[in-house]
């Protein structure tokens, strides 16, 4: 390409109209453009496939550029003794295959400038015959290979798929225990001696004492290839190219263009005639497209001859036209990346120029959604909360989804986790069935921390019969103060969210990574909410926990219905409550929670109790109510449970009015 | 009297003393309201007056002597003390930077009526990868870059897979809206097989996508435009790149003006390090494929959308340093200190 546009001028223009420019290097008075094409833009992955789109994104933009294709050569074969080549592809895994061999083939260093070029671009320069290939497809896009001829002995090539037990030593050295699914050559004799589109084997690499060559291209399913070069770990550049399946045409012109150069380079003849199986059928594609489709795209009037002369700059000839429709033809080497009107439109606009469009809001549109309306309140909760909790001293942490087989096992549920089939590490192997693996993992990890306080709110994953993981909303807490610390910041969280009359607790939890002696059931209006309650003491041990945390996972989706920032305000009684102590001797049978339920369920006049006092297994309650007269019922209370509940009393002093 | 109370008053020594002298004086039954309860035997009004006048100047003098004598307590009792010693320590946690990027980004498209919603991260390959136009052929899918779970697979929508991004709730909105215009914003846990400073496993995205009639690129401009003005600030420009997406056609990609130096290449110490000439890329976008629309049952000939997926700690890393992204999901406290 000739152009006056200079690099850098050239290297933003690219990146705004065509394939991104991530770095321009001066190389000696040269320059190197990294340039990152696009897995759909193959044909562009080569000096002439830049070249061309340079052309046309920079006459867009005022300079004057011009594309300077390769001479179209047609090689023939004309020496009078030809040398044997077959080539068999009976099961059809190449869409086309060129192989020819050539003779007298001088074996040197390359010329400083195949030199210089090769290196500019990242790749060591070997000898003439190997630089030819790699300079091929550097500068047309389509990789190919070179064998040594004599090497191969049968002059005759096999497209097969490798059987079981079959190696191949790569021209790197690599052995490659080979499998069923890849395709390989073989001589003719069962002796395999290439990864075609790959890489060669050793078997048949040319050296420094090469005298004839097989110069070969084929064109395997880019499935297979990618599939074949992840498997062994060869990530050639071969591969990445034949993974994006470059055109048949290219494949011709690499070809030509290959002869050329062993001839110029290396001296090479011709000594047989070319083969070309060609599998792929020509057909001229034809895309249609209304003007107003721009319109609609780009919210811009665009007028017939600007979107014919970009588009046949680009290589799209208009074929008919009607009124508002025009039918473009589609050239060769972008056949299989345009096949949607929209496809067109991408080429107008990024050469019209992304940046020379304008820039509006979408209109704004009211949605009546309860759905939202209740996602949009538990996300605001959500944030509420959070900010609550790292205000009383909780860290936030965002731990893995997954946990290892051995975390997954201290903390088991009934149902089976979700496994992964294909895991990194064996750390994220289980989906959690419960947060509280991770928060403990991290108890560990930050061991040295004191009074730690953790808490999570994240997706445990459910699994439910014949459809998607039930994927919960969980909040879990940690902290190593002790447990009735952490349940007064959830009995505070309670409060805040106006649950306190709706909640309450039953000793013991289904879960075996609580510690039965110390653990609780949380409901909420009657539901299921969560637990509470201290690690399991033996988890703790297995951890290498020296202290055992208290630990506590709720229901966040229910946590969040249930919340309210605000409740209606209710006048208050003139009266003040009677305020009256009792002590009772906790029996390890009535709880607290049945205790005080009876209670208010017994005496209307009792408005609240609260914990006032713990002194081993007695118990202190203060009782609020609001009696007739002011008169105390906590004889009444005192008798009652000592008749229903057999609980023992034991002191019973006059409560203060407040 | 009044002289003596005073007096009475100057040899206090302590605020408990004061308090004493003031409910005997000046309290509801002290000296002086029993002074003013006397004033009403008085008959004659001159005389009345001129007493409640004299008591009252009395009373006054006793309260300015009452309130320095105070002060004057206060200075001999009160102990010197540094005020610019640290206060008492309170322990408070903190919220993780995901969660307050989160946040930001939720709040930053509500302004442009942009809703938030929350697609499932086990998801069938249908959702991932099929109605996102992505073939069975195409390598994201495959086992080196995508993650297969062992959930039973359905007929219908086929295997379980973690999603790797979040356009898997692309058609998922579409089916839910059914053909009303829409205006998502979907912030998820994604999964992909990579894991070094700059990738884990997991991380998050979020995926703007608009529907309606006559959506067009200029409105995916105004609204990343928006975007990047908001979170990044009101000198940062943005620019399109053309790029290939298979569910995007035209697709780009988004690049913000370099936030660390301003597009300029140059910093303090020398050449900036951080972008790539000038630009940091933001992401991936374009106009929704309309083979994407077809499987979210929209008429591509009546309705046209954009969409873009960009990461949350992508651009938490774009806005502030973070030398390794793996700490923000390795359960240390380190990332808060």
């Amino acid at each position: 390409m000739k152009t006056d546009a200079k690099p850098d001028e050239m290297a933003s223009l690219l990146s705004l109209s065509g394939p991104s420019v991530e770095k321009l290097e001066p190389f000696g008075k040269d320059y190197a453009y990294d340039i990152e094409v696009t897995t759909n833009r193959i044909d562009s992955a080569s000096v002439i496939g830049i070249a061309r789109e340079a052309a046309v994104i920079l006459k867009q933009h005022g300079y004057q550029a011009k594309f300077l294709p390769l001479k179209k050569i047609k090689h023939v074969f004309k020496a009078k003794t030809k040398l044997r080549l077959t080539v068999e592809d009976n099961s059809k895994l190449s869409r086309r295959i060129l192989a020819v061999v050539m003779d007298q083939v001088r074996v040197d260093r390359s010329p400083q400038y195949v030199r210089d070029r090769l290196e500019q671009a990242g790749i060591r320069s070997q000898s003439n015959l190997i630089d030819v290939t790699n300079y091929v497809m550097l500068e047309v896009g389509h990789p190919c290979h070179v064998f040594d001829y004599d090497k191969i002995k049968t002059g005759k090539l096999v497209l097969r798929q490798a059987q079981d037990k079959e190696n191949l030593v790569t021209l790197d050295g690599l052995n490659h225990a080979l499998y069923k699914d890849d395709v390989v050559i073989d001589d003719g004799t069962g002796r395999v001696i290439d990864l075609p589109g790959i890489m060669g084997g050793q078997n048949s690499m040319v050296a420094d004492d090469t005298k004839r060559i097989i110069f070969f291209i084929e064109m395997i399913n880019p499935f297979i290839i990618r599939k074949t070069s992840m498997k062994h770990g060869i990530r050639t550049l071969a591969a990445s190219y034949n993974e994006n399946e470059p055109d048949v045409q290219t494949a011709e012109l690499a070809f030509n263009r290959g002869i050329s150069l062993f001839v110029q380079l290396a001296k090479a003849k011709i000594a047989s005639p070319i083969i070309d199986i060609n599998r792929t059928v020509a057909k001229s594609k034809l895309i249609s497209i209304d003007l107003s489709d721009f319109a609609t795209y780009m919210n811009l009037d665009i007028s017939v001859a600007k979107v014919t002369s970009i588009l046949k700059a680009l290589g799209f000839n208009l074929k008919a036209k009607s009124k508002q429709t025009l039918t473009f033809s589609i050239p060769a080497y972008r056949e299989k990346d345009i096949n949607l009107k929209q496809d067109l439109i991408e080429e107008v606009a990024r050469i019209y120029g992304y940046n020379n469009l304008g820039t509006n809001l979408p209109p704004f549109v009211f949605h009546s959604d309860p759905y939202l309306r209740n996602l949009t309140e538990r996300f605001n909760k959500e944030k509420v909360i959070k900010e609550f909790l790292a205000s009383l001293g909780f860290f936030e942490l965002y731990n893995y989804s997954m946990i290892s087989e051995s975390l997954n096992q201290l903390f088991a549920t009934k149902t089976k986790p979700i496994r992964m089939l294909n895991p990194m590490s064996q750390d994220l192997v289980c989906f959690r069935q419960t947060l509280l693996a991770s928060l403990a993992r991290a108890a560990v990890i930050n061991s040295q921390q004191p009074r730690l306080k953790l808490f999570e709110l994240a997706h445990v994953y459910l699994p439910r019969p014949k459809q998607l993981p039930l994927e919960r909303p969980t909040l879990s807490l940690l902290s190593s103060n002790d447990y009735f610390e952490l349940k007064g910041v959830l009995d505070s969280l309670f409060q805040m969210g106006h649950l306190t009359k709706l909640i309450s607790y039953q000793s013991g939890t289904k879960q075996a990574y609580f510690d039965p002696k110390l653990s609780a059931t949380i409901y909420l209006d009657n539901l299921y909410l969560g637990e509470i309650g201290v690690l399991n003491k033996s988890i703790a041990f297995k951890l290498g926990l020296k202290s055992v945390p208290a630990i506590a996972e709720l229901d966040f989706g229910l946590l969040a219905k249930y919340f309210q920032f605000l409740t209606s305000i209710k006048a208050q009684s003139n009266q003040a409550p009677i305020v009256e102590d009792l002590t009772y001797q906790f029996d390890n049978k009535n709880h607290w929670q049945q205790i005080t339920t009876l209670i208010k369920r017994k005496f209307k006049a009792v408005e609240k109790i609260e914990l006032l006092d713990r002194y081993q297994q007695f118990y202190t309650m203060r009782i609020y109510s609001y009696t007739k007269d002011n008169k105390s019922i906590l004889s009444l209370i005192n008798q009652f449970l000592t008749k229903q509940l057999s609980l023992k009393i034991k002191t019973v002093k006059d409560g203060k009015n407040k | 009297m009044a002289n003596q109370i005073i007096r009475e008053i100057q040899q206090a020594k302590s605020l408990d003393d004061l308090e004493v002298l003031k409910t005997k004086f000046l309290g509801k039954k002290g000296y002086f309201n029993q002074q003013l309860q006397k004033l009403k035997s008085v008959s004659d009004p001159i005389q009345k007056k001129n007493l409640g006048l004299n008591i009252n100047n009395q009373k006054q003098e006793v309260i300015r002597a009452l309130n320095s004598q105070i002060q004057a307590v206060l200075r001999q009792k009160e102990p010197v003390t540094d005020p610019t010693l640290p206060g008492t320590k309170i322990s408070i946690g903190a919220i993780h930077p995901i969660t307050r990027t989160i946040n930001e980004i939720t709040e930053i498209f509500a302004k442009i009526g942009f809703y938030r919603v929350s697609y499932p991260e086990i998801e069938y390959e249908y959702f991932s990868f099929d109605s996102l136009n992505m073939p069975p052929s195409h390598p994201a899918r495959d086992e080196f870059e995508s993650f297969t779970v062992d959930g039973e697979a359905s007929s219908t929508f086929g295997k379980m897979v973690l999603s790797p991004h979040t356009s898997s709730g692309q058609v998922r909105e579409m089916w839910r809206m059914k053909g009303k215009p829409v205006r998502m914003i979907n912030i998820a846990r994604c999964f992909r097989r990579n894991w070094d400073v700059t990738h884990t496993p997991m991380f998050h995205q979020f995926e703007g996508l608009c529907i309606d009639r006559n959506i067009n690129i200029t409105h995916l401009k105004g609204a990343i435009n928006h975007f990047a003005k908001e979170y990044f600030g009101y000198d940062v420009q943005i620019r399109l790149r053309p790029y290939h997406f298979q569910f995007t056609e035209p697709s780009f990609e988004i690049d913000t003006t370099c936030t660390i130096c301003q597009g300029t290449q140059k910093t303090k110490s020398g050449k900036c390090r951080v972008c790539k000439s000038g630009w940091l890329e933001l992401g991936g976008a374009g106009m929704v494929h309309p083979n994407v629309l077809k499987a979210g049952k929209i008429n591509s000939q009546k309705y046209t959308g954009w969409a873009f997926g960009f990461g949350v700690e992508r651009v938490y890393m774009m806005k502030h340093q973070l030398f390794d992204l793996r700490k923000l999901f390795s359960g240390q406290l380190d990332i808060y200190q």
